[in-house]
């Protein structure tokens, strides 16, 4: 191995060309907000000498006990908790019965989903897991994230387990809005979607009652040959007042349109397409 | 003026964010904080666009870029440890992508080696050039080097059979 490596140059250069994704998601530094923080940045660098200056001259002429400043304001806490600021709430995200915060999780959400998504506003996120291992010999796993953008919201959950295990409506999502060509709600607006190796996955999308969501199921078949997984990914838009993990959506407006495609999420929770 | 300002730092923006994207996600490990360590070097570097000779804007776009990942490292422990793939079993599975098992030794390296590494063989700079960017001795770039590449050695070559 190490001697075999000639040019050393090269050798590194194609390693970190592979170390990139196949995918690259569509970029999102944005010129305008660069240049907006850019200005102010300018600004405020050719604005501070002479401000402080003023404060020193200030702090020399007048005694400092008639201008102590008040004490300043604790900095907001963006999307953890209900909008009143008495609460004594907790304002972490609410996990179902049987399942736990998982670090495991957490990370996967971070490398895993995340940077396979289109570049987003994703403000906050959490993994879980089930407590028990489900009838397929395998822990139930739940992938949040809480999405921002332009002062709106949306959920966006992938769910991993054995088919038939910790059903979604765990976390106030349909088990099986498209299951079997008989008992699929016509209002759910079940499609075929292509799979990898032969698999059965369906996209769906709905909008009813004031909620609105948009979806997959993908049937996978366990490459190790173990019992078949039901991997779920939905981006999620719930009614006002609806139960969701993260608290910030009791109150927040929602997006009034879905950011992803069902492709995003497919791909986002590792369907590759 | 700043028309004319900006018109040409959205064409020198929409030349490299794509190719500095890249790098940054090499030192980060994911476009996330990829995306915030572009974002805060081009930030910095439209703060002095107008003094920056365009022949040396490239150089001060890679060291700013550096800075703020260093910067960002800095007195924070790791915390967060790239895993290779959704979980099917609970058990740890063998790896199964030798693109993954790179990406994550690439991630063990330390922050400063991770640059070196980036400016090296990404950026394609000269040992002295690193030295320069990074503002540390020729010597501590081959040292850095020595061991970057020393712990990388064992995923390097294309054809490891792991798949």
């Amino acid at each position: 191995m190490p001697d075999d490596i000639g040019n050393l140059d090269l050798t590194m250069r194609r390693a970190l060309t592979r170390c990139l994704p196949e995918h690259e998601p569509a970029i999102g530094v944005d010129l305008e907000e660069v240049l907006r923080r850019g200005r102010r940045r300018f600004h405020t660098r050719r604005i501070v000498p002479v401000a402080a200056a003023v404060i020193t001259v200030l702090a020399i002429a007048v005694p400092w006990s008639l201008h102590r400043p008040a004490p300043p304001e604790p900095p907001p806490v963006l999307g953890t908790g209900p909008a009143t600021a008495t609460s004594t709430e907790p304002t972490g995200p609410r996990i179902p019965a049987g399942h736990r915060r998982d670090t495991d999780a957490d990370t996967l959400t971070t490398y895993a989903v995340q940077n396979r998504l289109p570049a987003g506003r994703i403000v906050e996120h959490f993994g879980t897991r089930s407590d028990e291992f489900d009838g397929g010999g395998r822990y139930g796993y739940g992938f949040h994230m809480l999405w921002a953008e332009g002062g709106r919201y949306g959920y966006l959950i992938g769910l991993h387990r054995t088919r038939g295990a910790y059903p979604a409506t765990a976390y106030g999502l349909p088990a099986e809005p498209c299951a079997e060509p008989g008992t699929r709600l016509p209002q759910y607006n079940c499609a075929p979607f292509e799979a990898p190796a032969g698999d059965l996955a369906t996209s769906f999308e709905l909008a009813e009652q004031g909620y609105r969501m948009r979806g997959l199921i993908w049937e996978k078949q366990d490459p190790a040959g173990g019992a078949p997984i039901r991997v779920t990914g939905i981006f999620y838009l719930p009614a006002p007042g609806a139960p969701t993990p993260f608290p910030a959506l009791d109150t927040a407006p929602r997006l009034e349109s879905f950011p992803l495609t069902v492709a995003d999420i497919a791909r986002a929770f590792g369907m590759e397409i | 003026m700043a028309g004319t300002t900006d018109s040409g730092f959205a064409v020198y923006f929409a030349d490299r964010v794509a190719g500095l994207r890249r790098a940054a996600y090499l030192l980060t490990g994911n476009w996330h904080d990829a995306e915030d360590v572009v974002q805060a070097a081009f930030v910095r570097l439209y703060g002095v666009w107008h003094r920056v000779r365009r022949d040396t804007a490239d150089a001060y776009l890679r060291k700013v870029m550096i800075n703020v990942f260093l910067s960002s490292k800095r007195g924070q422990p790791a915390r967060e440890h790239p895993v290779p793939d959704l979980p099917d079993l609970p058990a740890a599975q063998p790896v199964a992508d030798d693109r993954l098992v790179l990406r994550h030794a690439l991630a063990a390296l330390t922050p400063h080696q991770r640059a070196v590494v980036v400016l090296r063989y990404w950026d394609g700079l000269s040992v002295a050039e690193t030295a320069a960017a990074l503002g540390i001795s020729q010597g501590t770039v081959k040292s850095q080097l020595h061991r970057a590449v020393h712990a990388l050695r064992p995923y390097l070559s294309e054809d490891r059979g792991v798949r």
